[in-house]
C-alpha cells in the first residue's frame, strides 16, 4: 500500500511539474516592445518610370511619349519624384521579364513603372503597364488598354490615374480638363474667350470667339457641360455650353441679372445668384423641369453658392452680418449659419469634392489669399497669397486646387494673369502654362 | 501699268474681304472626343498574354489559369507573395512560435514575464536628430498665422509620453534606449503624405520580427481587414511598411537582441499635425 502511495505521490509530482512546464511555455515570456513612431518626413516618393517597350520605331516612340506624360503628371502632383532615366540599370526590354529589384533599390527607387506598346493587326494600340513596389518586391497593379494610336496621351493620363490611386488610395485627377477664360489685348479692351485644355495644358482650344464677354465658367460634375456668365446682347446671363455638341443656350430669361452659376453635385440643377430690384438672392434651377426656387431671402447680398458633394448643404457668401463672410445653409435654404469670423472679406467659396474642406478667397489688409477650412469653419489655413489671387476650383479628387494669380501692372500698364495649381497642404504651387493669359479656371470631373 | 492696277485691285479686294468677313477664326469647334478605350487587368509576370480584344475589363491569365480569381479577390498581401519569395517565407513563419521558449530561457535571472511596454519618447535628445526637410514642422502650410487655431493634438500626446515614462522600471531603461534608437532611425525612413484624406488620424500598427543583424525577417500589418477595405489606410500602411524596409538593417546592439527582436511599431502621425 505504501509503495502504491509513493508511486501515486511521485506521479502527482510529475503531473504538477508537467502542468507548470506547459504553463511556463504558454505564457508570453518574451517582452514585446511597443514603440510609437511619431516623426517622419514629407518628401515626394522616388519613382522610376521607364520608357514603355516597343518593337518598332513607332511603338518605341509612343512608348517613350507615354512614359514622359506619366512622369510629368506624377512629378507635377508633388507627391512623386521621377528618377532620372540616366541612372537606370535595367532596360525596358529586360524589364518585360520582371524587375531586378536589387538594381532599382540601388538607385533608391521605391516604386517602379514599366510597360509596353504594341500596334495590333486591327490597327489599334495596345498599351500595358505594371507598377511594382521595389522594397516589397511585389506587383501593385497592372493593366492593359486598347485604343486608337492617336489617343495615346489620354491613355497616359488614365495610367497616371491608376498609379496615383494605387499609391495614394485616392482617385487621380490627370484624365481631366480645365476650362478657363483666356485673356488678350490691352487692359481697357480685354478680349475674354472661353477656352479649354487638358489639365497639363495640352490640347488647348478656344470655345468662343471673344465677341462677348464671358466669366465664371463651371464644369458639370456629371456631364461634359459648362455653365458660365456671358454678356451676349450686353445683358449678363447664365448660359449652358455642351462640349460634345457645341450647343449654347441661355438658362432662363430672368427679370434681372443672373450670375455666379454652379452645378449641383448630381448635375441636375444650377445654383446661381439673381440680382433684382437692388437685391441679390440665391436661386436654383432644375435643368429638367426648369423650375426655379429661391433659397435665400435677406436684404443683404447673398451670392457665390456652392453645394456640398452630398447635395445636402450649400456654402455662400453674404454681407448680412456687416462684412462679407461665409455662411452654410441646408439645401432647402433653412438653417443658415455663419462659419467665418476673422477679419477681412471672404468670397468664392467652393466645397471640396471629397467634402472635408471649403476653399475660398479672402481679402485682408490689401492682400488676397486662397485658403481652406473645414465646413464648420475650423482649421482655417491660408495656402497662398498675392496682389490678386482668386477663383479657386478643386480637382475632382479634392486634393489639388487651381486658381489664377494676377500681378501688379508693369511700366507699360500691362497686367499678366496666370493659372496656377496648389496642393491642399499649401505646398507645390505650379503655373499651368497657357498660350495667353488666363483667369477663372474650372476643373472638370474625370472624363468618362 | 495695267498689271499694277490689277494688283492694286486684288489687294484692295483682299483688304475689303478681310474687313467684311473677318480674319480666319482660331476658335476650334468642339469635337466629339469620345474615343473608346478597352481595359484589361494584368496579373503578375506574364510572358505572352493572349490578346482578347473583346469587351472591357477582362482579366488576362498570364502564366497558369487558376490564379485568376484569387489575385483579383485578394489584393496584394496574399496572392502575389508566394511567387517572388518562396524561400524566405517558410522558415520565418515556422520559427516565431517556438522561439519564445528559447528566449524565455536565457533571461531567467530577470523576471520571466515582461509586460508590453509602450515607450513614447520625448524629443529631448536633439543631438541624434538629423533634421529632415523643413516641412516637418509645418506639415500643413499656412501663409498667414491665425490666432484662433488651438493646438488640440499636442496635449493628449504629451500625456501619453508622461504615462509611458512613469511605467518604466529599471530594466525598461534599456528598452527605452532601444526604442529611441529605432525611432531615430525610422524618422529618416518614414515618408508621410499629409494631404491624404484623414491622414492626421490614420494610425498604423505593424508587428516586426528582426534578425540578429538588424535586418527585417517579417513584417505584419495588424489591421488586415482595414487593409482590404480602406484604400487610404492601405496607402498609409504601405508607406509605413516601406519605411521599415528602407531602414533595414536597423543599427542596434546585438547584446540587446532580446529586447529589439520582436517589435510592435505604431506609426502615428498625429503629433506632426498642428491642427
Amino acid at each position: 500500500m505504501a509503495s502504491v502511495m509513493k508511486l501515486f505521490l511521485a506521479w502527482r509530482n510529475y503531473f504538477v511539474l508537467g502542468i507548470a512546464a506547459i504553463l511556463c511555455g504558454a505564457t508570453p515570456a518574451r517582452a514585446e516592445l511597443v514603440i510609437d513612431i511619431t516623426r517622419g518626413f514629407v518628401e515626394p516618393l522616388p519613382v522610376a518610370v521607364t520608357d514603355f517597350f516597343g518593337e518598332s520605331p513607332d511603338e518605341t516612340k509612343v512608348g517613350a511619349d507615354i512614359a514622359g506624360v506619366i512622369a510629368a503628371n506624377l512629378e507635377r502632383s508633388g507627391l512623386f519624384r521621377p528618377i532620372d532615366k540616366g541612372a537606370f540599370i535595367q532596360d525596358p526590354n529586360t524589364l518585360r521579364a520582371g524587375p531586378r529589384f536589387g538594381d532599382w533599390r540601388l538607385i533608391n527607387a521605391q516604386a517602379l513603372i514599366g510597360g509596353s506598346t504594341q500596334v495590333q493587326v486591327d490597327g489599334r494600340l495596345r498599351v500595358e503597364f505594371r507598377l511594382w513596389d521595389v522594397f516589397a518586391e511585389t506587383q501593385m497593379t497592372g493593366l492593359a488598354y486598347f485604343t486608337t494610336p492617336t489617343n495615346w496621351r489620354r491613355v497616359a493620363h488614365i495610367i497616371s490615374d491608376a498609379i496615383y490611386k494605387r499609391l495614394t488610395g485616392e482617385d487621380g485627377y490627370f484624365d481631366t480638363r480645365i476650362v478657363y477664360i483666356s485673356e488678350t489685348g490691352p487692359q481697357n479692351r480685354r478680349v475674354k474667350r472661353l477656352s479649354i485644355m487638358d489639365q497639363d495644358g495640352a490640347n488647348h482650344r478656344f470655345l468662343t470667339d471673344g465677341g462677348s464677354l464671358v466669366l465664371t465658367p463651371r464644369f458639370s460634375p456629371t456631364t461634359q457641360e459648362i455653365t458660365y456668365l456671358s454678356y451676349i446682347s450686353k445683358t449678363p446671363r447664365v448660359y449652358l455650353f455642351n462640349l460634345n455638341t457645341g450647343q449654347q443656350e441661355v438658362l432662363g430669361d430672368f427679370p434681372g441679372m443672373t450670375f455666379a452659376p454652379r452645378f449641383s453635385p448630381d448635375g441636375n440643377k444650377v445654383i446661381m445668384s439673381l440680382a433684382r430690384q437692388g437685391n441679390t438672392e440665391v436661386y436654383t434651377m432644375d435643368l429638367r423641369t426648369r423650375k426655379v426656387v429661391r433659397l435665400t431671402n435677406h436684404p443683404a447680398i447673398d451670392t457665390s453658392p456652392s453645394y456640398s458633394p452630398d447635395g445636402q448643404e450649400i456654402v455662400f457668401n453674404s454681407d448680412r452680418g456687416g462684412s462679407q463672410q461665409l455662411y452654410v445653409m441646408s439645401a432647402d435654404g433653412n438653417n443658415v449659419r455663419r462659419i467665418t469670423f476673422n477679419k477681412g472679406r471672404y468670397a468664392t467659396p467652393v466645397w471640396s469634392p471629397r467634402g472635408d474642406l471649403i476653399a475660398f478667397t479672402r481679402m485682408h489688409q490689401g492682400e488676397f489669399f486662397i485658403g481652406v477650412m473645414r465646413p464648420d469653419g475650423s482649421g482655417e489655413r491660408m495656402l497662398t497669397k498675392g496682389y490678386l489671387v482668386e477663383a479657386p476650383t478643386w480637382a475632382p479628387n479634392g486634393r489639388v486646387l487651381s486658381f489664377y494669380r494676377q500681378g501688379r501692372a508693369d511700366k507699360n500698364g500691362t497686367v499678366s494673369s496666370k493659372l496656377h495649381t496648389i496642393d491642399l497642404t499649401g505646398f507645390n504651387e505650379r503655373e499651368i502654362v497657357t498660350p495667353v493669359d488666363g483667369s477663372d479656371p474650372a476643373w472638370s470631373p474625370l472624363i468618362p | 501699268m495695267r498689271d499694277g492696277a490689277a494688283l492694286s485691285g486684288l489687294f484692295h479686294g483682299v483688304v475689303i474681304g478681310v474687313l467684311v468677313i473677318g480674319l480666319p477664326s482660331s476658335v476650334d469647334p468642339p469635337t466629339q472626343t469620345v474615343i473608346p478605350i478597352e481595359m484589361i487587368l494584368l496579373e503578375e509576370e506574364e510572358p505572352e498574354p493572349e490578346p482578347e480584344p473583346e469587351q472591357m475589363a477582362e482579366e488576362v491569365a498570364p502564366e497558369p489559369e487558376p490564379p485568376k480569381q484569387e489575385a483579383k479577390a485578394v489584393p496584394e498581401p496574399v496572392a502575389p507573395e508566394p511567387e517572388p519569395e518562396p524561400e524566405p517565407v517558410p522558415p520565418p513563419e515556422a520559427k516565431p512560435e517556438p522561439e519564445p521558449e528559447k528566449l524565455a530561457k536565457p533571461p531567467p535571472p530577470k523576471p520571466k514575464r515582461r509586460p508590453n511596454i509602450r515607450v513614447a519618447m520625448p524629443d529631448k535628445n536633439k543631438k541624434h536628430e538629423q533634421p529632415k526637410p523643413d516641412q516637418l514642422t509645418t506639415i500643413l502650410r499656412n501663409v498667414e498665422k491665425l490666432r484662433d487655431q488651438p493646438n488640440r493634438r499636442r496635449e493628449p500626446m504629451a500625456k501619453a509620453q508622461i504615462r509611458g515614462a512613469a511605467t518604466l522600471s529599471a530594466s525598461a531603461l534599456e528598452q527605452n534606449e532601444m526604442a529611441r534608437a529605432i525611432q531615430d532611425q525610422l524618422r529618416n525612413c518614414w515618408r508621410i503624405d499629409p494631404g491624404a484624406r484623414g491622414a492626421e488620424d490614420i494610425v498604423v500598427e505593424i508587428k516586426v520580427l528582426l534578425n540578429q543583424d538588424g535586418s527585417v525577417q517579417r513584417v505584419d500589418i495588424v489591421d488586415v481587414v482595414r487593409m482590404v477595405q480602406d484604400g487610404f489606410f492601405r496607402s498609409a500602411a504601405e508607406n509605413a511598411k516601406r519605411a521599415i524596409s528602407r531602414c533595414s538593417p536597423f543599427r542596434l546592439p546585438l547584446r540587446k537582441y532580446d529586447i529589439w527582436r520582436q517589435l510592435t511599431l505604431r506609426f502615428d502621425p498625429r503629433q506632426m499635425f498642428g491642427t
